[in-house]
Formats: structure tokens, sequence, C-alpha cells
């Protein structure tokens, strides 16, 4: 395959991999808990709300000459406030927080376009937020990634008691004295780190997509959280790096590839779950 | 006040909006006690519950256990939720929810050998100590319960407090389950949330009705033909028309409770 041959020689393919490796690890730990509670459209109104600080960093970047404010420093700072009030919300007015939701996905996303118009070749930035340009990280951004899975994989070591407790049944961990309310908006925050990462590999928009896929699949295979977790990471560096490989030679946008690939593998999954179930009720 | 009354509720009044659920709601309970609370949809027996777990505040009066606010003794509290509210597709096996009661708020990291043995000793005592790596997704609705009820013994508490613990489970289930917290009761102060009141009275000593006010009855074997049209078979009936006073159940029976609208169970 091209893409292996040549990886050698270019620096761009190897960030590419080295990008792809670290956000697996948040992508498989974070995405488990994603899909356990049920919260994927948090996640994507995280992502999409990502948008109106990658808009503002790129303008005040170009624009104004501010060089430290990359995207993704903005992405990043955007998805923690995005986190913070989606959190607030939903921890103290339940019923409304599909209004909060859909508020956050659609202002941020208002932002992010308002800024990037009044940037110069804006274009190309937008399909880049929108649909990932993973051969397009530098080094800089590496380091940034390989910060935030530091960040949560020590944070999920240290937790992973508690967030399975407020997960299964928050009431037992107020009762047992557990701070529920810090330990959701932890684990929110600690989402919207992951949303970020992932939004470098694949855009903004299918962010949910790769975040949900690789742990729901290892959910058709194990009935356990950290299992759950290990599984999710593995696949979702075979979906990662597979869909980089595939799409490289006949220039197909990876991170369009990476979901196919990823949604293809689910499907084959469940597809084979369900004829195997009918065989074997069948037969018994 | 009396330390042999382990739970006191008293003038206690509680709303979620403008409409009061509980109003002026007075009783105790007496350590070692077996208590049902019952009543019909809607009349308050799961908010009272949850008063009683502190998990709500009253807007008037007061909830004393151990002679303190619930909130200042929950460790000594187990509580056993309704099964409908945990998600039965959550991946952890039946030990990882044991273990959950053993949660700590100081203590990071995975839980210690202590614990685990504190584990298996109360699925030990619900008989389910060779299901433990069994995946929680795949128990019976029976084992589910009795699993959730390890779960709050785990913590070693001194009261079980339970939401509808026989809630969607068949006859032999159910009679399984209160043969387990019949056992139980021999160590544990027990007080449980139910609707089914033709059957929970075969199995407690006393029972809270609850519908919007409080009376408290003991439960003595009574035959009528009223109890009859409504339950079939031998049953045991509450004498709703002798009232405990609020304190002490035990003593000589009172006069009958007028304003209790309820006569003969038949909810």
């Amino acid at each position: 395959m091209q893409f292996f041959e040549e990886l050698g020689n270019y620096t761009f393919l190897q960030h590419a991999v080295l990008a792809s490796l670290l956000a697996s690890i948040a992508c498989g730990v974070m995405g488990s808990y994603v899909v356990v509670r049920r919260i994927s459209y948090i996640a994507g109104a995280i992502a999409h709300c990502v948008l109106g600080g990658m808009g503002m960093a790129r303008y005040l970047q170009v624009v104004h000459g501010m060089e430290f404010f990359t995207p993704l420093v903005g992405a990043t700072l955007a998805a923690i406030i995005a986190a913070f009030i989606i959190g607030l919300a939903t921890l103290y007015a339940r019923q409304r927080s599909d209004t909060v939701l859909s508020v956050v996905w659609a202002l941020g996303m208002a932002i992010g376009i308002t800024f990037i118009t009044r940037t110069p070749g804006y274009y190309q930035d937008l399909m880049s937020y929108l649909f990932g340009d993973i051969l397009m990280v530098g080094r800089g951004d590496l380091w940034l990634i390989a910060g935030l899975d530091l960040v949560i994989v020590i944070a999920t070591l240290l937790f992973y008691n508690k967030f399975l407790v407020i997960s299964f049944n928050e009431e037992l961990a107020r009762l047992r004295g557990i701070k529920v309310g810090f330990y959701n908006l932890l684990l929110l925050e600690l989402i919207a780190l992951t949303v970020v990462l992932l939004v470098q590999v694949v855009g903004l928009v299918m962010v949910i997509a790769l975040l949900a896929l690789p742990a729901a699949t290892a959910a058709q295979v194990t009935k356990n959280l950290w299992k759950m977790m290990l599984l999710a990471i593995i696949l979702s560096v075979l979906f990662t790096i597979g869909g980089l490989a595939i799409s490289y030679e006949p220039e197909l946008p990876a991170g369009a590839t990476v979901i196919e690939l990823a949604g293809l593998v689910y499907l084959v999954i469940i597809l084979a779950k369900w004829l195997w179930s009918r065989r074997a009720a069948k037969e018994s | 006040m009396d330390r042999s009354h382990l739970i006191e509720v008293n003038g206690l009044s509680f709303a979620y909006n403008s409409e009061l659920v509980l109003k002026d709601v007075t009783f105790s309970i007496n350590a070692g006690d077996m208590v049902a609370l019952v009543g019909p949809n809607g009349g308050g027996k799961t908010t009272l519950l949850r008063l009683l777990l502190g998990l709500l505040r009253p807007r008037q009066g007061t909830v004393r256990i151990f002679g303190k606010p619930p909130a200042e003794v929950s460790p000594r509290l187990g509580y056993v939720p309704q099964r409908a509210v945990v998600d039965p597709d959550f991946p952890v096996n039946v030990l990882d929810v044991v273990l959950m009661g053993r949660i700590e708020r100081r203590r990071c990291g995975p839980y210690g050998r202590q614990n685990r043995q504190q584990a298996l000793t109360a699925l030990e005592q619900v008989g389910l100590a060779e299901l433990r790596a069994r995946p929680f997704s795949e128990l019976s609705g029976g084992e589910r319960q009795r699993t959730l009820i390890a779960q709050a013994l785990c913590s070693q508490p001194e009261i079980l407090l339970l939401d509808e613990p026989t809630a969607n489970v068949d006859f032999k289930v159910e009679q399984m389950i209160y043969d387990l917290l019949k056992e139980l009761n021999k160590e544990l102060t027990i007080v449980l949330v139910s609707h089914n009141m033709g059957i929970v009275t075969k199995h407690v000593r006393h029972v809270v009705c609850v519908n919007r006010t409080t009376c408290i009855h003991p439960t003595s074997a009574l035959t009528g033909e009223l109890i009859s049209e409504v339950y079939s078979g031998e049953m045991v009936m509450v004498r709703h028309d002798v009232h405990c006073p609020a304190t002490d159940h035990d003593g000589p029976h009172p006069p009958p409770c007028e304003e209790h609208p309820n006569v003969g169970g038949g909810w």
C-alpha cells in the first residue's frame, strides 16, 4: 500500500498517524462513557459549538497577528465553556436541557461562521474545520493533543469508580456523599476535550460518529466497562489508521473514509450478531 | 428523644411545586422493626422514602434518623432503588454493582481487597455469590433485585430502605425476596415501599398508610368478606379501624381513626 511505503518519507504522514493514535486513546475511554450514558447528543452540541472557538482563533491569528491563538487552542476553550454551560443546564434545569443543547449547538456555529467569513482565505479553513484535515496536523498540535490525552487518562484512572457509580445510579452516589454535580461536570469536560482531539481527525460534523462507533461496536462483544474502553481504543486505532491508509492513494477525504470504515464494521458486527442469535434460536 | 425510635418524622410537609404531596406527617419507627409504606399511586410513598433518605428536603417539619438529619447519617442507610431506575444494559458484572456500595468520597483508584471481601459477604447473604462474574444485563429480574439489595448491604447499613422491591417479579421471586428481608430483619431495621398492600402485610410488622398524610397500623390477622372480595385466598389484614399512637405501636389500641378514608385495604 502506497500509504505505508511513504510513511517513512513524509513527516506530515507521521504526524497524522501519531495524531490518530493519540486521539484514539481518548476516543475509546470517553466514547465508552458517551455510549453507556446515552449522551451522544451532548457530544454533538459540544462538537458543533467548537466552530465558534476555531473561527475566532483563526480570525485573531490572521487579522490581528496573534500567532499563539491557533484554532486548536480556540477549540479547546470553546469546548470547555460549552461543556460547562451544558453541565449546569442539565444539572439544574433537567426538563429544558434539550433547548440549551440546541442553543449551544447553533450559537457556536453562528459565531464561528461570522468570524470565518471576516478572515481571508476562509473557505478552506471552514472546510477543514467541518470535515477534518488530519494531514495538516503540526508538531505543536501534537503536543497539545498528547497533553489533553494525559489529562483524560489520569482523571479516568483516578475517578473510574466514581464515574461508574454516578453513571449507574446517581442517587446511590449522593447517599454515599459523592459530589455528583462535580463529577458529572468533570466527566463532561473530559468528553469536551476528547471532542476537540477528534475534531482534528475527522472534523466537527463527524465527531459524534467517531466518538460513539468504536465504543458501540465494543459494547456488542463485552459486558464490562473497562474492557469496553480497551477494545474501543483498539478499534479506534484500526478505524483511523485504516481510514487514512485507504483514503491516501485515491485521494479520498480522510475523515469521511474513517467514518465509513467505522460505520461499516459496526453494521457488520450487528448483522453477524443478529444472524448468530437467530441460528442459536433455531438450533435450540 | 426515646432511644428506641430510630426514625422520627414530625409535622412533615412536602411539595414539588405548589401542591402539597405530603401534609403534616408524623410517625416513628422503632429499631428492629419491619415497616411498609403503602398507599395508592401518587399518594406520596416514594416521596416519603426519599425524604427519609435525605434525597429531598422537607418544606416543613423534620425527619430525624438516629436523632440527626438524614443527610448526616446517610452512610448508615442502605438504599435499594426501584429496579426500573437502573439501566439493565449497563456494562458491569454483579460484583461491580455490589462494590459500588463501598464508594467513598475520599478514596480514589481501585477498591481494595477488604472491600471485595465485604462485597462477597453481601453476595453470600443474598445467595448470589456464584453469579459474581455474571454480567448484570444477563440476570433475571429477581437476581437483579437481589444484586441491588447486596449493593445496599455491602455498605453495612443499620437501616435498609427499599423502593418497590417486588415490582414486576413473579410470585415465587416475591416470596424469596420477602424471606430474604425477614432474615435480614434479624439484624437490620427495614422500611419498604409497596403498592401491593395485600401481599406486603403478610410479611411486615407495621404499615404506614401514605395518602397525602399518614396513619400507622399494626398488621394483625383478620378475615372479612370485603377483603376476600378484593384479594382471593388467605390474607393478613390491616386493622384500619384500630390506630396506634404515632410513637408507640405496641401499646393498647386507641379509638378508631375517623379521618382515615380507606377501611379494609382495598388499594
